[in-house]
């Protein structure tokens, strides 16, 4: 597992975490994100939304992105405002093309036990972009008044 | 770790009626409980099971997909697995993935009872 994990809480709000391709960081991480959307009195939809994104993006880049190797970590940053909750996370794997992702909800592939997390992560976000071949994800969710 | 016992298998006039004890099923170790108990009954031929998910709040894809394995093992022994007391919040979910074009969903676990006896009386 790296050593010393960098942590920085910035003065812009954003804050980073470089996190251990361990299963049980997502949740320890995913409870101070949640914690911050308390904080600023977002509703449980969102919070349903911004949880359930959070949780596929970051278990993809450990399972997927970098095949669950120990000696490779995920870099988390992300900003909770009254506005908006903005994520990006980027594994050290070797990428993927978000486009070439079969689609869950077709007939062919309805019975593959496989491929709905990415998709989720569109259908509950407001903003998903993929950037460096596939090793990093940017999420956005605009606060519904 | 897991959590112990979070899925409790009971028999109500031949139907298996599954009910979950985790609000969540978005850990690794919670759904491989969660599998290996529905893989287990699917072992058997011929099941009419009811799949509560009273109480669950939060699942991950992982769950979905490890659902989908079992659906198709279930139809593949000639078994019949039914949904119940689905969260609206996760129905989107499912909704969402097309899980409801893959399961029978009732939104009372007994209304699913009554279809399973509704079949065997017919």
């Amino acid at each position: 597992m790296p050593e010393n994990l960098p942590q920085n809480d910035r003065d812009d709000g954003w804050v980073e975490r470089v996190l251990p391709t361990e299963l049980q960081a997502i949740r320890e991480s995913e409870g101070d994100i949640l914690r911050r959307l308390d904080e600023l009195c977002y509703d449980e939809d969102q919070r349903f939304a911004v949880r359930l994104a959070f949780e596929e993006a970051l278990l993809n880049a450990m399972k997927h992105g970098n095949k669950m190797n120990p000696d490779l970590s995920v870099s988390l940053a992300y900003r909770v405002t009254d506005e908006a909750v903005e994520i990006h996370i980027t594994d050290q794997g070797r990428g993927f093309n978000p486009n070439g992702v079969p689609d869950p909800t077709a007939d062919e592939n309805l019975q593959r036990p496989c491929g709905r997390g990415v998709m989720l992560m569109y259908s509950y976000m407001d903003e998903v972009t993929y950037a460096e071949g596939g090793k990093q994800v940017r999420m956005v969710k605009y606060r519904k008044r | 770790m897991p959590e112990e016992g979070i899925v409790f298998v009971s028999d109500v006039g031949g139907v298996k009626l599954v009910r979950l004890r985790a609000g969540n099923l978005t850990r690794e170790a919670d759904v491989e409980v969660f599998g290996m108990a529905l893989e287990a009954l699917a072992e058997e031929p011929d099941q009419k099971v009811v799949l509560s998910f009273l109480g669950v709040e939060h699942l991950a894809s992982l769950a979905i997909g490890r659902l989908v394995r079992v659906q198709r093992l279930m139809e593949a022994g000639g078994s019949e697995m039914v949904l119940a007391d689905i969260d609206p919040r996760i129905f989107e979910v499912f909704a969402l993935t097309a899980l409801d074009k893959m399961f029978h969903v009732f939104e009372r676990e007994g209304d699913a009872l009554a279809y399973f006896k509704g079949k065997a009386e017919a």
